[in-house]
Order: C-alpha cells, then sequence, then structure tokens
C-alpha cells in the first residue's frame, strides 16, 4: 500500500473513531423503578404497626389491641434500653389483645407490632380506676410528624415520648411552638435517640404554664414515632395531689383535612389544636356535623406560620357534634378534651372511607359509644360487625343521613363497612376518665 | 616581540599577506606567566599581551616586554589594526618551536578560523593530553583517547571538531571579533568547547593542527574542581543553542547529570551528586551573563544547531563515563574468573548501549510508579482483588470444581483466577506482578520495535509509552487487573509472532516454546488477546513496508495454541458470553488527549520515510480499532473484550509513538521546514506521553484507584466467626468485580474478603434469579425484616455502594443496622439475624472453606448450604427451592470434579509447562 493510501487509511480510521457515538459510563437511577421482574412473595409481615405509647402497671392496665380478620398471627416486640426486652408471638382471629405486662414489665413502654398479612389495625389502650387511655399506633415511616394540643398549666403534666425501634441510632430535631410563639428551647433543637428505646422528656419541666404546646419533630437519621401523654392531678378534698386521667396521642403528618367524628362530648370541654409548621400564612376552616345538620365553615381564620390556636368547641360545636378541620396547605389538628378529672386526646382521621377496623373496644372494662360522621352528601348505611370469641357476629346496621353523626354502644371489637365514606371513632368515658380513639380505615387499593 | 601596542610602527611587522599574530597569554601566577612569554617568544607572534593577574603579573608582562591588561576586551580594544590573527596560549603552556607557524600555515592552508594545537603532556611529553575532538549534544567532550595514551602520531591530520583545547588556540582576527576570545567563567575544558561552537555558529570552521604542538602544564584546570566544568558545559549549551534544541537538551542534561551523580554515590564518589547540584546553582548565579552571552550569539549567527550536530557524537559521553566506572568498580569487586567478571568483560559494551541505560531508568520509573504497592500493597479495587492464597485448592477447583462466585455455580473460574492464583502462590505478590508487567511492557515494547526495525531513540521512547504511557494507566483506571498485566505480555507476543523462526533447532525449540508461553500467558488472562498478535501482524502487513505472510501465520498459530491454556473455561462458555457477558470498561479518553495523538501521528506521517510509516499506520490503527471496540456505544462487547482492546491500543499507542520519534531522524537534505516540524511532533509526542503519565506514576499506585475495601472491610474478617468468610451483598456502581443489573441498578453478591476468586460472576441461575425478586420486595416499607429474608442467602454485610432505590430495603429496619463507619466511601449494613451460609437442620452451623463446607459429621442429618443447587453438590443432595441440602454425615459437603474439565485442565497445564520448558532449553541457543 502506498504512502498517500496508507495516510488516508488512519485518517479515516481516526474520524470513525472520533465521531461514532462513545459509550458512556452507567449511572446507577436514584428514584424506583417499576420492573418486569416480579417481586418474591417473601414470607414476611405484611403490616406492622409502632406505638409509642402503652402503659401496664397498677394504674393503668394497658393491652396492644390488633384487629386483622385476614391475619393469623403477630408479633408484639417491645425494645426499651437499647435492646428488646419482650417478644411475644400471638395468634390472631381478627381481633386480639395481648395485655403488655405480658410482654414486658416495666410499666410504660413501646411497642413495634408486625402482623402477617393486611389489613391490620393496631391501638395501644388501657384502663385503671382513675384513667382510661387510647394511643392510635403508626404503620407508616414518617421524616418529619406534628403534635399538638398538650399544656403544662398548674396541674398538669406534659410528657414526649421518641420511640426508636430500630438497631442504630435516631437523631432528631425538633422545634417548639405555644401560644407564645415559637419556644427557643435549645435542648431539644437536636438530640439523639438511642437504638431500640424510648427517648422521655418533661415538657412541663423545659417549658411550663404553656396552654397549648406544638412540636414540628423530624428525624433526619433513623426513624421515630413520637406521642404526647397528658396527665393531670388534682386535691382531693384533704389537699393532697392525686393522679387524674390521662391522654396519649401519636404524632400525625400534616394534611388538608381532618376529620373528627366526636368532638363535640357531653360533660367535656373539648377544643381543637390546629398547628401550621409551615413557612407561610395558612388559611383554614371549620365545618361542624351535629345529629340532625351540618354548619359549614363554624370557624374560620388564617394561621400564621409555625403559629398553634386552641380551638374551643364550646358554642361553636354543641354536644354531641363531630368537626371536619380543612387548610388551603397541609397542617396538624388534635382534639383534646379534659372535664373536672378526665383527659382525653386523639389525632384525627385523613378522610372518610367506606370500611373500618375498630379493635381495643373490647379491652375495655365497659362499653363504650362508636361515633360514625357523615360528611358527604347521600345518606350512608353502616353495617358493622362485631368480633366475639375470635368470631364475626351477625352483622347489624345503622343508617347516618348527609352531613350528621350517628353514636352507638358497643363492647366488642368492629368491622364496619359503609356504603358511602364516613369517619368512625369510639369514646370510652367511665364518668371520672375518658379516651378519645380513631378508628383505622381500610384503603380500597 | 615589540613592548609596544603599535604594532605598524615595529620595524619587525611582516608583510601584510603574512599573517599578523597577536600572542595573548591567559593567567595569574607571574612566574608561569613569564615563563609562557619566553618560551612563545621565538614563535613570532608580533605582539604579546598578558591578560588576567594582579600587579606582580604585569610587572612580570612588563619585563618580558607584553602589555599587560584588565580584560580580554581591554585587549581587543588595544589591538592593532594591522593584526589578522589572535593566538590564545594559557601561561602553563609552553609551546614547541614552530607551533604559532603551523597553526597560521594549517588554518590559512584550510581557511580555518579557529585552529588548536595537540596538546602533551609537560611532565611527560610522549603522552597525549588532547587534540581536540567531538562533544555529545549536552556538550560534554569526547576525546576519544585513552587514559595515557602515548602519541604516536596517530591522530595527526587536520581535521574538523567539535571542540579544540583551549589551551592553544588560534583565531582570526575577523572571527575574533564576533566571538570575543574565550569566556573567562567557564573552566578550561568547556572553553574550549563553547569557543568552538561560537565559532561554527558564526560561520567559521574549527580545526586542529597536530603539527601545532604545546606542552600543557596543566595547573589551569588544577583549581578548578570537575562541577566548573560540568557547569561550563551547562552555560556553553544554554548560549549555543536555539530554542528549541536548549528546551530538551538542558533539561536532560541535568537529569543525565543526576544520574551520573546518583551512579556515583552509590560506587562511592558522593561528591559528583553534589557537585552537580552546584554547577545547577552555579548557572542560576551567572544567569544574567549566560542570558547575555546568547543574546550576542544569537545577533550574529549565521547556521542552525544541526550544524553542531554534525560533530556530536550520540547518546551521553558522561552517562557511557559513568557506565565505565560502574564497570571498574564491579570488575574490582568480582573475581576475573567469575561470572559476573566475564559478563562485564564479555558486555563491556553493552553498558553504554542507550538501550541499557534507558532499560535502568525504567525500572526506575517502575519502582516509583508502584512505591504505594509496595508499601500498602495492590489496591482492591475494580478487578485487582486479592489471589486466595490457597492457590491448590484454586486450582483444583478451576480444574473441574466449584465456582463460588455469587451464589456458586459449575461454571469454571476464568482462567486469570487460576494463572494469577498460581504465580501468587510461587512467590509473585501482585505487587511483583504488577511490576514486572510495566516492566515488561517496556522491555517487549524495546524489543518488538528493534524486530520492526527501529532506531534506537524510537525504541527507547516507544518502550517508555509501552510501559508507561496513559493508554497502559487507562486499564488500570479502570481496576482491571488481568488486563494490566495482559498488557505487560502483548508486546512479547506479538514479537515473538514477528520475528522468523530462524536458526539451530534448538534455538527454534526455545522460540517456540517462549512464543507459547508469553502468548499463552496472555491469553489466560484476558482469552480475546489471542487475536492481538494475528490483528497486528495484518495490520502490518497492510500498511507496513513489509508484506509477507509469515508473520500472520505465525501469530495465528500461537493465537490457536495459546486457547489451550484457556480451554477449560473456553469449553463451558457460550461464544455469546465470550463477547458480551460483564459491563464494558469504559475508558472516557480525554480529548485533549486523544485530538493532541492524533494531530501529532497526522503531522508526523508525511514526515516518516516509508518504513517508520508503517509503524505509525500499524500503531494508530491498533490504537484506534481498540479504542473503537472498548469505547463504541455502537458495539455491545462486554469486559473480556473491551479489556483486550485497550491492551490493543496500548500496543498501538507505543507502536505510534515509537514511529512518530522517528521523524526526527529524517534525511539530511530536508527542508528547514520539515526539520521544524519533525522535532516539534517529536517533542510534542513526548511532551504529550510525560503529560499524560506523570501523575499516574507519581501516585504510585501505577495507575490504579485508591484502595476501597482493604481497609473498609477489614472489620469482617474477626467478626466473621466459626463459620467462615461471612457473604457480603453490594448494592451500587464500583461495587468489586463484575456485576449484575435490577433494575438498572448494578449489584453482586461476594465474600466479604472480596477475593479475585470471586470477581467475575457464573452465568445467571435460579438463585440469582430468587435474590433478585427478594431485592425488589425488600422495598415495601411493611417489610421490616430483611436481615432474616437476606440470612437464607448467606449473607451477612449490605454495601451500598452509592445511593440507590434498593437501599430502602435496609434503612430503619428491625434486623438491619447501619454501621457508623467513618472515612468510608460506602454505607454498610449489618444484618443482625444468623446468616451462616451452611446450617444444619437442628442449627449447628458448618464452616465455609473456600468451596466446600465443613462441620460436625451426624447420621441423618441435612445441612442446607446457600449455594446454587447442583447435582454435583455431594453427598446426597436435594434441592430446596434453589438452595442446596446435603447430607451431613461425612463432615464435608463438596462438589463432585468433573472429570472431562480436569483433563482439560491437565491439557492445559501440560502446554504451559511443555512450552516453559522448551524455552528453557532454548536459553542460550545460538542462531546458526
Amino acid at each position: 500500500m502506498n504512502r498517500i493510501l496508507v495516510i488516508l487509511l488512519v485518517l479515516a480510521a481516526a474520524a470513525i473513531t472520533v465521531a461514532l457515538p462513545q459509550r458512556v459510563a452507567p449511572v446507577t437511577p436514584t428514584a424506583p423503578d417499576d420492573t418486569s421482574i416480579e417481586a418474591q412473595e417473601v414470607a414476611s409481615a405484611r403490616s406492622v404497626a409502632r406505638c409509642p405509647w402503652v402503659r401496664g402497671d397498677g394504674f393503668l392496665e394497658g393491652e396492644v389491641a390488633v384487629g386483622a380478620p385476614e391475619a393469623e398471627e403477630a408479633t408484639f416486640t417491645v425494645a426499651a434500653a437499647g435492646s428488646v426486652v419482650g417478644t411475644s408471638m400471638q395468634s390472631v382471629a381478627a381481633f386480639t389483645a395481648v395485655p403488655f405486662l405480658d410482654l414486658a414489665n416495666i410499666g410504660t413502654g413501646s411497642v413495634f407490632v408486625e402482623v402477617d398479612n393486611e389489613p391490620a389495625a393496631v391501638v395501644a389502650v388501657g384502663e385503671g380506676e382513675a384513667a382510661v387511655a387510647s394511643a392510635g399506633c403508626r404503620s407508616g415511616a414518617s421524616k418529619v410528624w406534628l403534635l399538638a394540643g398538650g399544656s403544662t398549666l398548674d396541674g398538669e403534666t406534659l410528657q414526649l415520648r421518641l420511640f426508636n425501634p430500630y438497631p442504630q441510632d435516631a437523631r432528631v430535631e425538633i422545634r417548639v411552638v405555644s401560644e407564645n410563639d415559637v419556644e427557643p428551647e435549645t435542648s431539644l433543637e437536636s438530640l439523639s435517640v438511642a437504638a431500640q428505646s424510648t427517648a422521655t422528656f418533661d415538657l412541663g419541666s423545659l417549658l411550663a404554664l404553656r396552654e397549648t404546646l406544638a412540636l414540628r419533630i423530624s428525624d433526619p437519621e433513623g426513624l421515630i414515632v413520637p406521642a404526647l401523654v397528658q396527665a393531670g392531678e388534682v386535691e382531693d378534698e384533704e389537699g393532697n395531689s392525686r393522679d387524674v386521667d390521662i391522654a396519649a396521642w401519636t404524632g400525625v403528618t400534616a394534611a388538608r383535612r381532618w376529620e373528627f367524628p366526636f368532638a363535640g362530648v357531653v360533660g367535656l370541654d373539648s377544643s381543637i389544636a390546629i398547628f401550621n409548621d409551615q413557612t407561610v400564612p395558612v388559611s383554614w376552616s371549620l365545618d361542624v356535623v351535629g345529629e340532625e345538620s351540618s354548619t359549614s365553615a363554624a370557624a374560620s381564620g388564617i394561621l400564621e406560620p409555625l403559629t398553634v390556636v386552641r380551638l374551643p368547641l364550646a358554642g361553636l360545636a354543641a354536644a354531641p357534634s363531630g368537626v371536619v378541620v380543612t387548610a388551603e396547605e397541609p397542617i396538624g389538628a388534635f382534639l383534646t378534651a379534659s372535664g373536672p378529672t378526665e383527659r382525653a386526646a386523639t389525632s384525627g382521621l385523613r378522610s372518610a372511607q367506606k370500611k373500618w377496623l375498630v379493635p381495643g373496644v373490647s379491652a375495655m372494662v365497659g362499653p363504650s359509644q362508636v361515633w360514625v360522621m357523615n360528611t358527604g352528601a347521600t345518606p350512608a348505611t353502616v353495617t358493622f360487625n362485631s368480633a366475639r370469641n375470635g368470631q364475626l357476629g351477625q352483622p347489624d346496621k345503622i343508617l347516618v343521613p348527609a352531613g350528621t353523626i350517628r353514636v352507638f354502644s358497643s363492647s366488642d371489637d368492629l368491622v364496619l363497612e359503609s356504603q358511602e365514606p364516613v369517619s368512625v371513632g369510639w369514646i370510652r368515658s367511665t364518668g371520672s376518665a375518658a379516651a378519645f380513639t380513631v378508628a383505622t380505615p381500610v384503603s380500597d387499593g | 616581540m615589540t613592548s609596544s601596542p603599535d604594532v605598524a610602527q615595529s620595524a619587525d611587522v611582516p608583510p601584510s599577506s603574512l599573517p599578523v599574530v597577536a600572542l595573548v597569554v591567559l593567567g595569574s601566577d607571574p612566574g608561569e606567566v613569564a615563563a609562557a612569554l619566553t618560551a612563545a617568544a621565538t614563535q613570532g607572534a608580533a605582539a604579546a599581551f598578558v591578560v588576567g593577574g594582579g600587579a606582580a603579573t604585569q610587572r612580570a608582562a612588563e619585563e618580558q616586554g607584553a602589555n599587560w591588561v584588565s580584560s580580554i576586551p581591554a585587549m581587543s580594544a588595544a589591538l592593532s589594526e594591522v593584526v589578522t590573527h589572535v593566538w590564545f596560549l594559557h601561561s602553563d603552556c609552553r609551546p614547541r618551536p614552530g607551533a604559532l607557524a603551523a597553526l597560521t600555515a594549517e588554518s590559512d592552508r584550510v581557511d580555518a578560523s579557529v585552529a588548536g594545537s595537540k596538546v602533551l603532556r609537560s611532565d611527560d611529553q610522549a603522552l597525549l593530553e588532547s587534540v581536540g575532538g567531538a562533544t555529545d549534544v549536552f556538550g560534554h567532550p569526547y576525546s576519544g583517547l585513552s587514559e595515557g595514551e602515548v602519541d604516536q602520531e596517530q591522530y595527526d591530520v587536520v581535521r574538523d571538531v567539535a571542540f579544540i583545547p583551549a589551551v592553544s588556540v588560534l583565531i582570526r582576527r575577523d572571527l575574533f571579533r564576533g566571538l570575543g576570545g574565550p569566556d573567562p567563567l567557564m573552566a578550561p575544558g568547556a572553553q574550549g568547547v563553547d569557543l568552538a561552537q561560537r565559532a561554527r555558529l558564526l560561520g567559521g570552521r574549527v580545526v586542529v593542527v597536530p603539527s601545532s604542538e604545546v606542552f600543557h602544564d596543566g595547573s589551569c584546570s588544577a583549581g578548578a574542581p570537575p562541577w566548573r566544568e560540568r557547569a561550563s558545559e551547562l552555560r556553553a549549551i544554554a548560549k549555543a543553542y536555539r530554542p528549541l534544541t536548549a528546551i530538551w537538551a538542558i533539561p536532560f542534561s541535568i537529569v543525565i547529570g543526576l544520574i551520573a551523580g546518583v551512579a556515583r554515590l552509590l560506587i562511592g564518589r558522593p561528591g559528583s551528586l553534589a557537585g552537580e547540584i552546584k554547577a545547577w546553582m552555579w548557572n542560576v548565579k551567572n544567569l544574567r551573563s549566560t542570558v547575555a552571552g546568547r543574546r550576542v550569539t544569537s545577533q550574529s549567527r549565521r547556521i542552525g544547531d544541526e550544524e553542531l550536530f554534525r560533530y556530536q557524537v550520540s547518546g551521553s559521553v558522561l552517562l557511557r563515563q559513568v557506565g565505565e566506572e560502574v564497570t571498574e568498580w564491579l570488575r574490582k569487586r568480582s573475581s576475573p574468573d567469575g561470572a559476573l567478571g566475564g559478563l562485564l568483560e564479555s558486555r563491556r559494551g553493552f553498558w553504554h548501549e542507550p538501550s541499557f541505560v534507558a532499560s535502568v531508568a525504567a525500572v526506575g520509573v517502575a519502582l516509583v510508579a508502584t512505591r504505594a504497592i509496595w508499601t500498602d500493597g495492590m489496591p482492591l479495587v475494580g478487578f485487582s482483588l486479592a489471589p486466595d492464597d490457597n492457590w491448590i485448592s484454586v486450582l483444583a477447583n478451576y480444574a473441574g470444581g466449584w465456582n463460588p462466585s455469587g451464589l456458586g455455580w459449575t461454571e469454571p473460574l476464568r482462567p486469570a483466577v487460576a494463572v494469577v492464583t498460581f504465580f501468587n502462590g510461587i512467590g509473585f505478590s501482585p505487587s511483583w506482578m504488577t511490576f514486572l508487567a510495566m516492566i515488561g511492557g517496556f522491555l517487549g515494547t524495546l524489543r518488538l520495535l528493534r524486530t520492526l526495525g527501529a532506531s534506537e531513540r524510537s525504541r527507547i521512547v516507544g518502550a517508555f509509552a509501552g510501559g508507561f504511557g496513559p493508554a497502559l494507566f487507562a486499564i488500570s483506571e479502570t481496576g482491571y487487573w488481568p488486563g494490566f498485566l495482559a498488557a505487560g505480555l502483548a508486546p512479547w507476543a506479538i514479537d515473538a509472532a514477528v520475528r522468523p523462526l530462524a536458526g539451530s533447532l534448538r534455538f527454534r525449540i526455545g522460540r517456540v516454546g517462549s512464543a507459547v508461553f508469553v502468548t499463552g500467558l496472555m491469553t489466560a488472562l484476558v482469552p480475546w488477546l489471542a487475536l492481538l498478535p494475528l490483528a497486528a501482524t495484518l495490520i502490518y502487513m497492510l500498511v507496513g513496508a513489509d508484506g509477507r505472510w509469515g508473520a500472520p501465520a505465525r501469530a495465528a498459530v500461537l493465537g490457536a495454541v495459546s486457547l489451550v491454556w484457556a480451554i477449560p473455561w473456553l469449553t463451558q462458555v457460550l461464544p455469546s458470553r465470550l463477547l458480551t457477558s460483564g459491563q464494558a470498561l469504559t475508558w472516557p479518553v480525554p480529548a485533549w488527549l486523544g485530538l493532541s495523538f492524533l494531530a501529532l501521528v497526522s503531522i508526523a506521517m508525511p514526515l516518516v520515510n516509508r518504513h517508520d510509516l508503517g509503524l505509525v499506520a500499524a500503531g494508530a490503527l491498533m490504537a484506534l480499532a481498540g479504542a473503537f471496540v472498548s469505547n463504541s456505544a455502537a458495539l455491545p462487547v462486554g469486559v473480556e473484550a473491551s479489556a483486550a482492546a485497550m491492551v490493543a491500543t496500548a500496543m498501538g499507542v507505543a507502536l505510534a509513538v515509537g514511529g512518530v520519534v522517528a521523524s526526527i531522524e529524517g534525511p539530511a537534505t530536508a527542508n528547514r521546514l520539515r526539520r521544524m516540524l519533525s522535532l516539534l511532533v517529536t517533542i510534542g509526542m513526548v511532551g504529550l506521553l510525560a503529560a499524560a503519565s506523570v501523575l499516574p506514576i507519581l501516585r504510585g499506585r501505577a495507575g490504579f484507584e485508591v484502595d476501597q475495601f482493604r481497609e473498609a472491610l477489614a472489620f469482617t474478617g474477626p467478626r466473621a466467626g466459626a463459620q467462615g468468610p461471612d457473604r457480603v451483598l453490594f448494592l451500587g456502581q464500583g461495587a468489586p468485580g463484575e456485576l449484575r443489573t435490577l433494575t438498572d441498578i448494578p449489584y453482586r453478591v461476594m465474600s466479604a474478603q472480596v477475593p479475585l476468586t470471586e470477581a467475575w460472576l457464573p452465568v445467571r441461575q435460579a438463585g440469582d434469579v430468587a435474590l433478585e425478586r427478594t431485592l425488589l420486595a425488600l422495598r415495601d416499607p411493611q417489610m421490616q425484616r430483611p436481615g432474616a429474608t437476606l440470612a437464607e442467602f448467606g449473607i451477612r454485610w449490605v454495601v451500598v455502594m452509592e445511593p440507590n432505590p434498593l437501599e430502602a430495603g435496609f434503612q430503619a429496619k428491625l434486623d438491619m443496622r447501619r454501621l457508623p463507619l467513618f472515612d468510608v466511601p460506602f454505607v454498610v449494613y449489618e444484618n443482625l439475624e444468623s446468616s451462616p451460609r451452611a446450617v444444619r437442620d437442628d442449627g449447628v452451623i458448618w464452616r465455609h472453606d473456600g468451596f466446600g463446607y465443613q462441620g460436625p459429621a451426624s447420621a441423618g442429618g441435612q445441612v442446607r448450604i446457600a449455594e446454587q443447587y447442583n447435582e454435583r453438590w455431594q453427598p446426597d443432595v436435594e434441592a430446596e427451592d434453589w438452595a442446596a441440602l446435603a447430607a451431613g454425615d461425612t463432615g464435608e459437603i463438596a462438589v463432585a470434579v468433573d472429570g472431562t474439565q480436569r483433563a482439560l485442565a491437565w491439557l492445559a497445564a501440560t502446554v504451559a509447562v511443555a512450552s516453559l520448558l522448551a524455552a528453557i532449553a532454548g536459553i542460550g541457543a545460538r542462531r546458526r
């Protein structure tokens, strides 16, 4: 091959090599991707719940109640002080409740529940001579939780609980807001929650004489579930202090709508605490749903950033009634109620659903009141089955007209189904103590 | 002689047609000056001057009737217009009668502007001191005289020389005006070099006139230490050379001085190295005057540097001298009858050869380039992984056993594993192998280029590209260690194919044996390289000056035979897997590097002769073909093919670089533009090579990335427990070895020691599918105990190399704990569930011993092993889903040997051993 041809050949090869597309290093996707590979049917828990508060001692006989009509087994794990201190596997016949003392003799603790099927509802309840309490258990994980409604006024104690069920430390950042605006409580700004433990903080000693406290809890590292426990004490005739009822409620993630099927309750001073953790003002509105009718925008307003407001429902929501809080941006809303000795609190429901699980009722000593609220425009026929001895009994029905609430009594755990979306909750009241519990929805998808 | 400077008025002034010479005695010792003047009185100089010294010297000069001046410019100003020549004479010289007459007569006869005398020693007038001579390109003089050589008129011919002894120099007046005489700052030896060089540049002719004899006392240089000569040599080339020459000559001179200094230090002469440093400092100190002198030369020069090159010897005279000194030193310490003594005598000239010196330098560069590897070990990254110390077990399993990679399979281990593990087992650590690969690449390329007829300069530069070039470091950057090792063998394999097989029978047997051994070794490391010799020879045949088919034919045979080394693996692998398995190595060629290389090659191709054009073109085509295969998105090649392509690129670059450098050796009649371009492309290519390679060399890891796993995963060893090494699940790019992908996320399973044995993954099996489905299921947030699921696969650790969606399956889980590791480039989760690879049905854990399992024997018990089920597991294996259940009766569970595979492995071993023995047998055999 002559010189010219050789040179041309090399130049041509160079041009081709340079011009053709080059292979690039593959980039690992950072977002989840649908795949044609079917995920393995793994023999594992299908439902989990994290219960940041359960109490089992002489004051309160706490139980962890599970409602899972399709499940066979549930595992209860109590973690405290860095290790698992109690674990138990129980058969689940639709509904079951395990006394906390059977799991661990540590007084107050936190429980992680794994149920081998879905749907499953888990709630921590407890009843004693002077107190009745319940706190929801969370199945979902969140990096930001909201809690509000607690008070550190005279005679009130308020405890914050941060439950870390996992085998590594979590780091938590808390911002506290009260009626006085943002509270510069530096001891809560950044703290660590040890692995498999529950960190507790006496908010009364940190932030005394606050009527309404709200907390924004973020966990940049790890996952925790928070709860507030409100306890009160009164002086008896001899002037001695004695503990009265306690209320416990679990943190939520912000939402634009909150439904409380039982807001106005006879004998209790109820209020709604609304908390805006956003950086922008949020306008909100409160509807009242009574036995006969409902009132839209019974109250409304604009909530400034990082502000909490407590709305007494007396005068707004004549008992019995439920309320619905809506906002243009996600907020947190909590119902608290108190009486001379009663303390009760709960977070709300994000939406109405057609099917509900109501565990925990059977764990109470006496009957509880089940409240059903229909905020829709169509009457709802609600069918409910009582669970007794592991069996679902004959169904019963009630009709809930549109825009009203209905209340009925039950001593059994329930499965409710409705033709129209409704909200469900139940109240246990002993005359000197009360507890609010919202039911667990079963989503269609 | 008249004492008056006005020579024209003297009655002794010769007729105007005869030369009128002014004698200039240089010196400061009054006695010497007087003696010199007395000796020169009868030479016929028209005037005499003395330059240098103080009042005593001046008195001595005036007593002899000479004029004393303080400097040469002053003397020049005092010269009469009738003076035609100036004769510089050192004060410690005594000219023989008629010396001046001979100088003037011969210089006039040959029309020389500068003429020097033959210098004899005054203490033994029969001995020669200097007759002028050549220099090397660095200004170091080379007289050609032996120590104590007797003058037998063997050099008595008037000839042009590169330098003349400065002790007696006749300069024509017209040239003297431009030259300004010897540089007073320089040492005597270099003075002569400088004077001659400047004279040539001004268009003058410099000759030595042996019939003009002077006797030299030597005291003028007695007070000048050797470093002054070195310093003066540097100054001389700085003043004389054009920028394009000076830009490389000066740095090279410094480097050569450094090498010489170190070598002399090693043989007990520490002053030499210190002297080199002093020489540099002296030149820095006198830089101003050097620049001024350079300016003067530049303004009046009439010719280029090539005129100086005509009178220069190749290579470095200084290095040759040092080589002699080292040889002498070694000889004194060895017995004359011993092997070393014999070798030194028989290969005396060998030590001076530039190739040898370059090889020594290459060893030094290789040591620098691998220094971190010697201290810290080979970095564990990519496919640069630790060979198993139990090499016998590895070879046994290569020969029909189990492949433990991933979840295991019967697909044979890669031949590279067998080869590397074997050599590691017999004492060649990974550090040694890497070091030897670099040296092998250098020496192999040197040899190959010599076979292809490249000049020495081309060979040396090409060899540096082959052993330390950017294309080689690109391979190590990808972490493909077997490819790096194979690159060190590639030039030997190609050379074996190119060299004709002619010679005695024993010689040919040795050649064939070594060819088969080297090519086989290369093929075992990267199987696709079996095609490299054939491809290289075909390309060279296409574009080279030699169109014979012999080399491609030999290459084809070699390639075919070399495949025997890899036959146990090749027979079990589908051809499609050979081409596409594994993720292709990605080599993002920097645009500046690639385009510069192509530009230089393009410019060089018209400049080189036809033979060297073949080198350049073949090298460029190989490099381009390799780059195309390894980098093109259009070709779905896997890791093996892309590694072979990168080795081809490295070889091609080396050949092309060698060919480009040859452009500087174009014909002497080449025009100025051509010469300029040749110089530019040569300097450009050398500079490009240096710029692209300097950082990988300086980093000391042979171009490999920083170790990722040795220290970071060291904690897994002590925590392994009785069950043996735990399994690790790697997620994300950067995991060691070959990777699978799951929804575009790379992942793999490997033992925690990240052994080389498990670098390559076997074909996907049921267990891999199960693992993938499990990993997807773990993304369900409701899955709170992934550890229990991973335990079924024997996975204890999860290493997340980079953020990816699968990591969510391990975050905030009840039985996975993220380890608080610091300074580690990835995240590690520990599975808190017990996760042994093998556990008996009663819960007793069995130990994993690399390829099988051992534990307490129990009758009737079954052991579940987290390995792919295969019927060759023994004893009494059953399938449990994808895993294997074996009987625990004997206390051992292992895979039965595949007899065919073992036989093939023995065949490969036999061929390897036979070729090695043949190569050894050929040592010492001569060509007929």
